[in-house]
C-alpha cells in the first residue's frame, strides 16, 4: 500500500475518425498503449495532436471509431483515472497551490484529513513545500506546471495525457522538470501519451514514437525506441538517441509543406 | 527629452496632492455652485430658493422626525429589490450560459426588456401589484436587475475553456463546477453589473415611490413639490444626490475587493 507503484491502464484507439464539423481532422487512428507505456505523438502544428487527446479524455467524440481504457469505451465523459497536464497549466487563479492540488480529491468527495494529508504529500513530491498557500500568478512558470503535475497525480491516475506540458517553459526550467518526470515514471508506472513539439523529448520520454501527418492525418510510422528503461538523461548522448532524433526528424520535416 | 520628462513628473506631482486633487476639485466646484444658486436664487426668489433657505428646510425634515421615517421606507424598499435582483441576476446569468436551450429562448425577451423605460412602466406595476413595499420592491428589482444580469452572463460566457476542461476531466459535478469554477470567474463581471445595478436601484426607489400612494423620500420630494415647497425640494434633491454618490463609493470598493485575486499579491 505504501508503494504507489501501479501498472496503468490499457488504452486502444481503433478506427478513430475525428471532426470539428464536417471537417475531418484525424483519419482512422490505431494505437495501443500497454499498461505504464509511455507513447510520444508528435507532428505538425494543426495535425490533430489535442484533439486526439482531448478525444482519450472524453472531451470530445470520434466521429467514428472506439477508444477504449481498460477495455471499457470512452463515452463522452471523463473516465475515472484518467489525468491531464495543461500546456497553459489550466490552474484556477483564485485558488492557492494546496487548494489547485487537492481539487480532484475534494470534487472527489475524498475526507477533508485524507485530502489534506494527500496534498501535502504532493506538494513535498513536487518541491513546492513553502508555497501552499501562493496563488499560481504569484509563482513562476515551472512552478505552476509542477502544481499542474502535482493536481494531475492527485488521483493516482491510469492515465496521463500530457499535451505540451513545458512548451510555455524556458529551456532550463523544461531540462528540470524533464528530469523530474523521469524520476516520476521511474518510481510509478503510468500510462501516458505525451504530446510534444520537441522531438528530443519524444526519444527521451517516449517508449514508442507515434509520428502523425496529414489532413487528415494518420499513423505515418510507429516508432519503437529501444534505449535502456529507466529512462536518464545520459541516454540524449548515445549513437542510438542521435539515429532516433534524426529519424524522427526527418519524418516530421518531410511532411511540412514546401515554402 | 529629459526635460519633458520631469516636468510632466512634476506636473504629475502637482495633480496628485496639491490643488489639483479630485476632492479638492470637487470642493471648488461645490462652493462655487452654492454661491450661484445663493446670488441666482435672491434675485428670483419665487422659483428658485438659496442654500440658505434649502437648509431650513432640511433641519425642520430632520427635527420633525418626516425625513427619518422616509428613509426608512425608501431604504427597505431599496434593500429588499436589490438584494433580489442580486440574487436573480447573478443567478440566472450564470444558469443561461450553462443551459443552451434556456439561453436561445430567452436571450432576446431580456435584451427587449432591458430597453423598457422604467418610469413608463412603473404606475402599471404599481396598478397590478397594489401599492404595497412589494409592488414598490419590485420596480427597485425590475429597475436594478439588467445591468446585473447582463454583465454576469457577459462574465460567466467567458468561463476559461480550459478549467472547463480541468473540471470535466475531474469529474465534477455540476453544483461543483459552479462552486469551483463559475461563481469565482463571475464575480468580479457581476460586481460590475451590482455597481450600476445599485444606482438604477436608488433610481428607482425614487420612481417606485412617486405614484399615487407616495412613501419615503420620493413621496417627500412629490408632496413638497405640489405645495410649491421648492426649499424642500431642492435639500431632498441635494440629499439624494449625497446618497446616490455614497451608494457608487461603496459599490467601486465592493467592486475593487471582489477581484483581489486578480492583483498583485492575492488575498
Ligand atoms: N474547437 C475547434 N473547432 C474547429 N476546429 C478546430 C477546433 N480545435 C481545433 N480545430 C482544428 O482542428 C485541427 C487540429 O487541431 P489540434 O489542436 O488538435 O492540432 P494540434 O496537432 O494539437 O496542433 P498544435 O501542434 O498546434 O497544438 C486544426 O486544424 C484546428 O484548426
Ligand atoms: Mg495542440
Amino acid at each position: 500500500m505504501n508503494q504507489p507503484v501501479q501498472g496503468g491502464a490499457v488504452v486502444e484507439l481503433s478506427e478513430v475518425s475525428m471532426y470539428y464539423g464536417s471537417r475531418k481532422v484525424t483519419d482512422a487512428i490505431n494505437l495501443e498503449l500497454r499498461r505504464g507505456e509511455v507513447l510520444s505523438i508528435v507532428g505538425p502544428s494543426g495535425c490533430g495532436k489535442t484533439t486526439l487527446l482531448r478525444a482519450v479524455a472524453g472531451l470530445n467524440r470520434p466521429g467514428s471509431g472506439e477508444i477504449r481504457v481498460d477495455g471499457v469505451p470512452v463515452a463522452g465523459a471523463a473516465p475515472e483515472g484518467v489525468s491531464m497536464v495543461f500546456q497553459h497549466f489550466g490552474l484556477f487563479p483564485w485558488k492557492t497551490v494546496e487548494a489547485n492540488i487537492a481539487y480532484p480529491l475534494v470534487v472527489r468527495g475524498v475526507r477533508k484529513k485524507d485530502a489534506v494529508e494527500q496534498t501535502r504529500r504532493l506538494v513535498e513530491m513536487v518541491g513546492l513545500s513553502g508555497f501552499e498557500n501562493s496563488y499560481p500568478h504569484q509563482l513562476s512558470g515551472g512552478m505552476q506546471q509542477r502544481t499542474g503535475l502535482a493536481r494531475a497525480l492527485a488521483v493516482n491516475p491510469r492515465v496521463l495525457l500530457m499535451d505540451e506540458p513545458f512548451g510555455a517553459l524556458d529551456a532550463q526550467t523544461r531540462e528540470v522538470l524533464q528530469f523530474e518526470l523521469l524520476d516520476l515514471w521511474a518510481t510509478s508506472a503510468v500510462t501516458t501519451l505525451f504530446v510534444t513539439h520537441s522531438i528530443e523529448e519524444a526519444v527521451l520520454f517516449g517508449d514508442r514514437i507515434a509520428v502523425l501527418r496529414g489532413q487528415p492525418s494518420s499513423v505515418v510510422e510507429l516508432i519503437d525506441v529501444n534505449l535502456p528503461k529507466p529512462r536518464e538523461r545520459s541516454v540524449m548522448a548515445t549513437p542510438e538517441f542521435a539515429r532516433l532524433r534524426e529519424h524522427v526528424w526527418n519524418l516530421v520535416m518531410s511532411n511540412e509543406v514546401p515554402a | 527629452m529629459t526635460q519633458n520628462h520631469s516636468s510632466a513628473a512634476r506636473a504629475r506631482r502637482y495633480f496628485a496632492s496639491g490643488p489639483g486633487h479630485p476632492v479638492v476639485l470637487g470642493a471648488v466646484g461645490l462652493g462655487i455652485g452654492l454661491v450661484v444658486w445663493q446670488i441666482a436664487g435672491s434675485a428670483e426668489p419665487v422659483l428658485l430658493s438659496t442654500p440658505g433657505r434649502a437648509w431650513n428646510a432640511f433641519i425642520e425634515l430632520v427635527v420633525s422626525g418626516k425625513l427619518f421615517t422616509a428613509l426608512g421606507e425608501s431604504g427597505v424598499i431599496f434593500l429588499i429589490g436589490l438584494a433580489i435582483a442580486i440574487v436573480v441576476g447573478v443567478g440566472y446569468g450564470i444558469l443561461v450560459t450553462r443551459a443552451r436551450l434556456l439561453r436561445e429562448g430567452t436571450q432576446w425577451l431580456v435584451y427587449a426588456l432591458q430597453a423598457v423605460p422604467m418610469v413608463a412602466v412603473a404606475p402599471i406595476v404599481l396598478i397590478v401589484m397594489g401599492f404595497g413595499v412589494g409592488a414598490k420592491s419590485f420596480v427597485v428589482f425590475a429597475s436594478a436587475v439588467f445591468p446585473i444580469l447582463i454583465n454576469t452572463m457577459e462574465g460567466a460566457r467567458h468561463a476559461p475553456p480550459e478549467l472547463l476542461d480541468t473540471a470535466h476531466i475531474f469529474r465534477s459535478s455540476e453544483r461543483r463546477i459552479w462552486r469551483d469554477l463559475l461563481i469565482p470567474h463571475t464575480v468580479p463581471y457581476a460586481m460590475t453589473g451590482i455597481r450600476q445595478g445599485i444606482a438604477m436601484a436608488f433610481v428607482g426607489t425614487l420612481v417606485a415611490e412617486f405614484f399615487l400612494n407616495a412613501t419615503g423620500i420620493g413621496g417627500l420630494m412629490l408632496s413638497a413639490s405640489s405645495r410649491f415647497d421648492i426649499s424642500t425640494v431642492l435639500a431632498l434633491t441635494v440629499l439624494s444626490a449625497v446618497i446616490a454618490v455614497s451608494l457608487m463609493g461603496l459599490g467601486r470598493l465592493l467592486e475593487s475587493r471582489f477581484s483581489s485575486w486578480r492583483g498583485e499579491e492575492g488575498r
